[in-house]
């Protein structure tokens, strides 16, 4: 017997490609955050371990000012990136759990029509062996009739 | 962010030994606040890291057309005046100031100002896409504007100017338009660009958080966008709601910008209960029971239908 195909199986097919590709792309943002966080943390303990300058002349002291203040501006820099990262690495992880519930959703529709087909298949059947024992006991009950 | 906290703290203690020099060197101790000020250090050695997008904006065609203005202008490193170049963020910056909305001034604390979007399929003409380009520094080191279709303007490099190019692959997308307004495509937006009550899907949408693109795929199946529209069942109007179901959300069926609110409220309302777009549109048509008791879409013909023609439509819309 023919089952009867599911009607959303190209819907399904591409709902799974979907999540897929959110799965790869999250996994890519995830990495990308982490290493984010990484250069942030980085950037923010060379920063603590840089002293105030002392015992240099005035050029020398401005110098020295500048040069911390453009770590400042780096661990600043390093700590937004690290946010920005962190938050789309969040979006996309979100798209990728929209992708896997709607392709939930297309699934247990597909499973409920498997498992409505195999009923169908099952009452056919049973009906088949109904008809076969149904035609057996008709033609005994002829044959023993006419003995 | 304790190194950071100490050296910040540390910083202002230079500060106050920069002050104290006053009372023994006057001038000097003047030139050496003005140098400190021109070092940045008289003011707070951090930036903001919050969005401060507070203006209001047209939307993004708005923002495409604002950005569109400074095409031709040559990159300066640093730039933030047009007469003289602009420099990635300096132009985004530009940009937004336009239309009276205040982002930061750098590429990496710009990419924290807004919401994040998910990607490309999601971003919207408008929105801003970071890159981090640069091999010897880490984090986000460029920025532009995204104008759809795989495109966006930016100032790109020293020795180039701005000017449109293919988006590539940004590491970061945020939305800084108010959302009201990054919902709206429907005000010139070409997916819902001369679609009849475009305005009203648009209002609607953004106000329950539908895609306005969904409900104009909505109005098109269901009705073609007729609002005397009745079905032989007794759907009314624009959206097709049944008598009963639009006295329970207090619509007037045959009044488009009631029926396409409703619409909006009740498919929010159904995505919250089932859980998909897909499970809200078949309860739409078929009713929430009937998706409940199904399990999935119900095995009806019709709404199996129903909810491929509009997530098809609305794919046409968005």
């Amino acid at each position: 017997m023919k089952r009867t195909a599911f009607r959303l199986q190209p819907v399904l097919e591409l709902r799974r490609v979907q999540e897929r590709t959110a799965g790869v792309a999250a996994a890519a943002a995830a990495r990308t955050a982490a290493a984010g966080e990484e250069h942030a943390r980085a950037v923010a303990a060379t920063l603590g371990r840089a002293r105030p300058p002392s015992g240099v002349d005035g050029a020398g002291f401005l110098a020295a000012m500048l040069g911390l203040q453009t770590l400042a501006t780096d661990a600043d820099d390093a700590r937004a990136s690290a946010t920005a990262t962190a938050e789309q690495a969040e979006a996309v992880r979100a798209a990728w759990t929209a992708a896997a519930q709607r392709t939930a959703a297309l699934e247990r529709l597909a499973e409920r029509h498997r498992l409505a087909a195999l009923r169908a298949e099952l009452a056919a059947e049973e009906r088949a062996v109904d008809d076969i024992v149904t035609g057996r006991h008709s033609r005994r009950e002829e044959e023993s009739w006419r003995d | 962010m304790e190194g950071l906290t100490a050296v910040q703290g540390r910083i202002s203690e230079i500060q106050s030994r920069m002050a104290a020099f006053a009372g023994a060197s006057p001038a000097s101790a003047q030139a050496w606040l003005s140098a400190a000020s021109a070092a940045g250090l008289s003011t707070s050695a951090t930036t903001a890291a919050t969005p401060t997008a507070t203006g209001s904006v047209s939307g993004e065609n708005a923002v495409v057309d604002a950005a569109k203005n400074y095409l031709g202008v040559p990159y300066l490193w640093g730039g933030t005046d047009p007469a003289k170049g602009l420099d990635c963020s300096g132009f985004t910056q530009r940009v937004f100031a336009d239309l009276g909305i205040s982002i930061p001034r750098t590429s990496s604390q710009q990419a924290t100002a807004g919401t994040a979007v998910a990607g490309l399929a999601d971003a919207r003409p408008g929105d801003l896409v970071f890159f981090d380009n640069s091999s010897s520094r880490a984090g986000i080191d460029h920025v532009g504007l995204y104008l759809g279709d795989g495109k966006m303007i930016a100032a790109p490099q020293q020795g180039d100017v701005v000017k449109i190019q293919d988006v590539g692959t940004p590491t970061v997308i945020r939305r800084v338009l108010p959302a009201t307004s990054a919902a709206t495509p429907a005000a010139g937006g070409s997916g819902l660009a001369g679609v009849p009550y475009s305005d009203l899907f648009a209002s609607a949408g953004a106000r329950w958080g539908v895609s306005p693109a969904l409900l104009a795929g909505v109005a098109k199946v269901e009705s073609g966008f007729d609002s005397t529209a009745v079905s032989g069942a007794g759907a009314q109007g624009l959206m097709q709601f049944m008598p009963g179901t639009a006295a329970g959300l207090g619509v007037n069926a045959l009044d488009p910008a009631s029926a396409v609110n409703g619409a909006a409220q009740y498919l929010s309302q159904l995505t919250r209960q089932f859980g998909s777009t897909d499970l809200a549109l078949a309860a739409y048509n078929a009713g929430p029971g009937a998706v409940s008791s199904a399990g999935g879409i119900p095995p009806y013909p019709e709404t199996q239908a129903y909810v491929r023609k509009v997530t098809a439509a609305a794919a046409g819309y968005a």
